[in-house]
């Protein structure tokens, strides 16, 4: 009985902090950052981008080589850059970081073999979501183990 | 008439997890119909069949491209996620019963596709007892991966492996072995399946073991009789407590003259907790080592293949042909310059780089870390028991989180790849046909605000699972409950520790991985 | 069970054969009408010379084994964006007789940086008879 009292405590405060710590909350008034990625067969450059909640960020895109896109799961949203003769070289993505996470972006322009795994990764700040995974991971290992302890 | 001692009894009792449910789906008519059925394997491995046959003529005939080719889409994503995320942890071994991978060795070594002969055709030698472990699986799953790259982005690697595996090595092994000697010892599938089938919902066992006791002289069920064969797994039924080696392939569901056969869906009883049948068998090195490849793989393709690490991800990549020089950006391509066309030129650097980076951390990081977590696990129980032992049992604690990050890990590939996989089911060999309307669908990937709760979803419940099997380990290897709690926590603390690492991987950023 | 093995053996062979034998009709029934299919690859078209007649329409088939590249015919009004994986037609009627370029008008690569190859010199050839 008291086992799964302390269970059950444990659990709750788990997914309590795993909502706060998901929340979006309200977006503070942030800055405006400008990135230009390059896009190569089959990275982007720089491959990893930080940036803090509420930012207002612009993504200029542009190929060394083939027709790229980029596509940025979570947010989705996109472009692309065909290489056709006479077609702009650049093109820009501007969104507000609202959410805050890790979120994965790819290409969206079937660029050869390794297209698939074209990925990089958007960081906004704070990483709420993997520390409050994070820390749920941890309750819950503790939980299963006091349940162990406590029982006959 | 063999009476049944207290010993046996006792052992009964031990060689079991605590059940919370079971049921046996062969109280069901249309279920116990169709595994006593003769030609059921055929029935459900014949459209599997077709299938890989389709399979091998995309590989070489449709596109070229991996994603409007239907070798790559169903085998790398629809078929691993179908075995990572339903199969596996919800039917065991259910795979291998309907997998046609064997198919054409089966019935040659048979002789017959839907009857009983008892005249196996080829050598019929029994497989050698050094190599009766999963060492061998072990390799050919390593060496299969370090090909992973290409197999999942050139069509023709993955058609050279399926003909590889659908049509040579089943001919040549089981012409020369009895039984699915192929299945049990090689096939680089049946080593994770069978691993992870003991955590699964489940299982073949014998109704009551006492009947099998009792039954002494000819058991029909290890060397067959007119209604079928004995077990091609080299099981006894009478033994089975674990899910890892039996094939559920329903021989011995037709032979049993007492009908003792049970197939029960279950609810707790994992027999990870528990050692091989009155320790006939001991758990041993080999499967231990099978958990640290597939966990550390878990970790390590979602950082190659989703990462945002280019430089590992260019070495997975053996055919990019690529010369990188040592210093400087300049990158060359090969090419023939007589008619301009590039060329895909195997990369050995490429190769041996990727291959020593699995090897070593799946045979030596990830074992070496969990060595030192059985270690202390070892000094703080204060017991008797060997640093050996303590190790390879407690290894199974992983199995539970790691099945739940290749979850998670499928799931990813499943919902960012779902669009290509509707789009080629309209077109599947990329001659332009339009068959469900889908021809046209534009990349898209599914639900992507649900995949981290999907994966987190994986992730909590692998922690409850693994965190469950650490002390239900322990209880079974230490006498003393306080004992046994002590030499959890640190296999507690490995499993949360992996958790977090495989959470970094997909929820977090920077540095550290 | 005799017939259940020949009856297993015919279900087989019925089935390799419409799965092998399906497509392979297919496109053998395809080549009825007067259609052409070019493949673009890095960095070559496959065929690299397609020969036609003046006056009769003609169905160009094209996809691309790797990346975009494109398909353009100065001489007839032809510029196509060639998709990786997928199949696009254009039908046009050549009316005018010689030698005439196909070229690919998107950047698709090179082996090297400022190499003049590659895309640069990715060349096809359309004759048009009389």
């Amino acid at each position: 009985m008291k086992a799964r009292v302390i269970l059950l405590a444990l659990v709750v405060l788990g997914i309590s902090v795993l909502t706060i710590s998901s929340a979006q909350g309200t977006s503070p008034k942030g800055t405006i950052k400008e990135f230009t990625v390059i896009a190569k067969q089959w990275e982007f450059d720089p491959s990893v981008i930080e940036v803090n909640q509420g930012d207002t960020i612009i993504i200029r895109l542009r190929s060394a080589d083939v027709s790229h896109g980029l596509f940025i799961e979570g947010y989705d949203i996109g472009t692309a850059i065909i290489t056709k003769e006479g077609w702009p070289r650049e093109r820009v993505l501007k969104f507000v970081a609202d959410k805050p996470g890790v979120f994965t972006f790819r290409c969206n322009v079937t660029c050869g073999p390794y297209h698939p795994f074209m990925t990089g990764k958007l960081i906004v700040k704070p990483n709420n979501p993997e520390r409050g995974i994070s820390l749920f991971a941890i309750i819950l290992g503790i939980a299963v183990t006091g349940y162990y302890i406590a029982r006959r | 008439m063999a009476e049944v001692s207290e010993e046996v009894k006792d052992a009964t009792a031990k060689g079991e997890a605590k059940y919370f449910f079971r049921y046996d789906l062969l109280r069901i008519p249309i279920i116990r119909w169709l595994f006593k059925l003769r030609a059921y394997q055929f029935i459900a491995i014949f459209p599997n069949f077709l299938i890989f046959v389709a399979l091998i003529y995309a590989a070489f005939f449709g596109s070229p491209v991996g994603n409007s080719n239907l070798t790559i889409l169903i085998m790398w994503i629809v078929w691993w996620a179908a075995l990572m995320l339903i199969l596996v942890p919800f039917g065991g071994r259910i795979w291998c019963q309907v997998c046609p991978i064997p198919a054409i060795g089966e019935w040659l070594q048979r002789g017959t596709f839907v009857g009983v002969r008892h005249k196996p055709i080829g050598l019929g030698k029994r497989w050698p007892k050094k190599f009766d472990n999963i060492w061998l699986q072990n390799a050919s799953f390593l060496m299969v991966s370090s090909f992973i790259g290409v197999l999942v982005t050139r069509p023709w690697v993955s058609g050279v492996l399926l003909v590889i595996l659908v049509i040579i090595l089943p001919i040549i092994i089981f012409l020369i072995f009895r039984g699915r000697a192929f299945c049990r010892y090689i096939c680089p599938i049946s080593g994770f399946i069978g691993l992870y089938s003991m955590f699964s919902t489940l299982e073949l066992r014998v109704k009551n073991r006492e009947t099998c006791i009792k039954h002494v002289g000819y058991k029909d069920c290890i060397r067959g009789n007119d209604k079928g064969y004995g077990c091609p797994w080299f099981e006894y039924p009478g033994n089975l407590n674990r899910n890892a080696y039996c094939g559920l392939c329903t021989e011995c569901i037709k032979t049993c003259p007492f009908d003792n056969i049970a197939v029960n869906f279950r609810i707790g009883g994992e027999d990870l907790f528990v050692d091989p049948w009155y320790g006939i068998k001991k758990r041993g090195l080999d499967e231990a080592y099978k958990t640290f490849i597939m966990a550390t793989l878990a970790i390590l393709y979602a950082i190659v293949f989703a990462g945002a690490y280019p430089w590992l991800r260019e070495v997975s990549n053996v055919l990019g042909g690529k010369v990188a020089p040592l210093i400087g950006k300049a990158v060359h391509v090969p090419f023939d310059k007589k008619t301009n066309l590039l060329i895909e030129a195997f990369s050995l650097q490429n190769y041996l780089t990727f291959l020593g980076i699995i090897l070593i951390s799946t045979l030596v990081i990830a074992p070496a870390l969990f060595a030192a977590f059985a270690y202390l696990s070892k000094i703080l129980s204060g017991r008797d028991v060997s640093f050996k032992r303590v190790f390879i049992n407690f290894s199974y604690a992983l199995v539970p989180i790691s099945l739940m990050a290749w979850g998670a890990f499928s799931i990813y590939i499943l919902l960012i790849n779902g669009s290509y996989v509707l789009r080629i089911l309209s077109d599947p060999f990329n001659l332009g046909w339009d068959l469900f309307g889908t021809a046209h669908l534009k990349w898209q990937p599914y639900f992507t605000w649900a995949i981290p709760y999907i994966q987190m979803a994986f992730i909590a419940a692998g922690v409850v699972f693994s965190t469950r099997a650490a002390h239900e380990i322990s209880l079974r290897m230490f006498d003393d409950k306080k004992a046994a709690i002590r030499a959890a926590i640190p296999i507690v603390a490995a499993v949360i520790g992996y958790a977090l690492i495989v959470i970094h991987v997909w929820l977090g950023g920077g540095v550290f991985l | 069970m005799r017939i259940g093995d020949i009856i297993a053996l015919i279900l087989l062979i019925i089935g390799v054969v419409a799965i092998i034998g399906g497509p392979m009709y297919y496109k053998s029934q395809a080549k009825e009408e007067n259609v052409i299919e070019i493949r673009a690859k890095q960095w070559i078209f496959v065929p690299n010379k397609i020969v036609v007649k003046k006056g009769e329409k003609v169905t160009l088939r094209f996809t691309s084994d790797d990346v975009a590249h494109g398909l353009y015919i100065a001489a007839f009004g032809i510029n196509e964006i060639v998709e990786p994986g997928k199949w696009k037609e254009v039908t046009f009627v050549p009316n005018k007789t010689g030698t005439f370029e196909i070229r690919c008008n998107i950047y698709c690569g090179e082996p090297y940086p400022n190499s003049g190859l590659g895309h640069w010199i990715m060349r096809g050839i359309l004759v048009v008879t009389d």
